[in-house]
C-alpha cells in the first residue's frame, strides 16, 4: 500500500465550498506519479523514449466532501496487472473516513498512440510482488 | 440532446501532447452548467439558498486522445432521472469520432450535505433532453 498526503488549498475548492470533483482525479494522479517514481519508473525518461502513460478508464465514487485545509491521505494499491494494463484501487481518506474511491486503468502508449508493454517495475508486481512492494 | 463546443487550449494539454485526462471532466462539467443554465436553473441563486449539485459517481472511458487547437463537441443526454439524482450520458466528439464517454450521476444536496429534491426543471425531463 502506497500512501501520499494532500492538503486542500483554496484553488481546489468550488462554489459548494468543497473540493471540486475533478480535482480528486488530480490528487490521485499525483499519488500515482509518486508511487511509480518510488519503484524506479522515470516518466521523463520514458517520454524521451517516446512513451507516456495514459488513463484508459476510471470508475469513481464520491462518498463525502473534503473542505479547505483538510489533510487527506491517498492510498494506492494494485488491483490487477497484465503486460499492457494496470488497474489501481485508489482511495482518498480524511482520518479513517473514505471520501473518494476510484478504480483506474492505466496503459503505456507510444506518442502515436500504440500500446506498449508496461515497464518491468510494474509488470513484476504480481499478486505477491504487489504485496511486497507496496 | 445538448451540444456544447470546446476548443483545446495549451493549458489543457500534458507531457504526452494530448488533453490531460482530468480535463475531460472539466469539459463535461462546463457542458452541464451550460445545459442547466439554458433550462433556467441559476446555480448561483441555488447556492444562496443553500443547495448545490454534487457528482456522486462517474464511470468514464478514454477512447482516443484530443490535441491542441482541436474543436470538440460535448453531447449531453439524460440516461435516468429520479427525484434526487440523475444520470447523464456525456460524450466528447471530434467530428464523428467519440474520444471520451462518461456516465455521470448527479445529486442535489444542501451545503450541509443532505440530499435535496432536484429542481423542477430537471425532474420533468426524464428521457428527453
Amino acid at each position: 500500500m502506497h500512501t501520499f498526503p494532500v492538503t486542500v488549498y483554496y484553488d481546489e475548492t468550488d462554489l459548494g465550498a468543497i473540493v471540486y470533483h475533478a480535482n480528486y482525479m488530480k490528487f490521485i494522479d499525483r499519488a500515482r506519479a509518486d508511487w511509480v517514481r518510488s519503484i524506479g519508473v522515470d516518466q521523463n525518461a520514458l517520454r524521451e523514449e517516446g512513451f507516456v502513460f495514459v488513463v484508459h478508464r476510471i470508475e469513481a465514487d464520491f462518498l463525502a466532501s473534503a473542505r479547505l485545509e483538510d489533510r487527506l491521505t491517498i492510498r494506492t494499491a494494485v488491483k490487477s496487472v497484465s503486460r499492457l494494463r494496470l488497474v489501481l484501487d485508489q482511495k482518498v481518506y480524511r482520518g479513517e473516513t473514505c471520501l473518494f474511491r476510484a478504480l483506474v486503468t492505466i496503459a503505456l502508449v507510444s506518442l502515436d498512440g500504440k500500446p506498449r508493454r508496461l515497464p518491468e517495475e510494474l509488470t513484476g508486481l504480481g499478486e505477491l510482488g504487489a504485496l511486497l512492494t507496496m | 440532446m445538448h451540444s456544447y463546443p470546446v476548443t483545446v487550449h495549451y493549458e489543457d494539454t500534458d507531457l504526452g501532447g494530448i488533453v490531460y485526462h482530468a480535463n475531460y471532466l472539466k469539459f463535461i462539467e462546463r457542458a452541464r452548467s451550460d445545459w442547466v443554465r439554458k433550462l433556467g436553473i441559476d446555480q448561483v441563486a441555488l447556492r444562496r439558498d443553500g443547495v448545490v449539485f454534487a457528482v456522486h459517481h462517474i464511470e468514464a472511458w478514454f477512447q482516443a486522445p484530443a490535441t491542441l487547437d482541436e474543436e470538440l463537441t460535448v453531447e449531453t443526454a439524460i440516461a435516468e432521472a429520479g427525484s434526487v439524482r440523475m444520470v447523464l450520458d456525456q460524450r466528447v466528439y471530434r467530428g464523428d469520432t467519440c474520444l471520451f464517454r462518461a456516465q455521470v450521476t448527479l445529486v442535489s444536496m444542501t451545503t450541509g450535505g443532505k440530499p435535496r429534491r432536484l429542481s423542477e426543471e430537471l425532474r420533468g425531463l426524464s428521457g428527453n433532453t
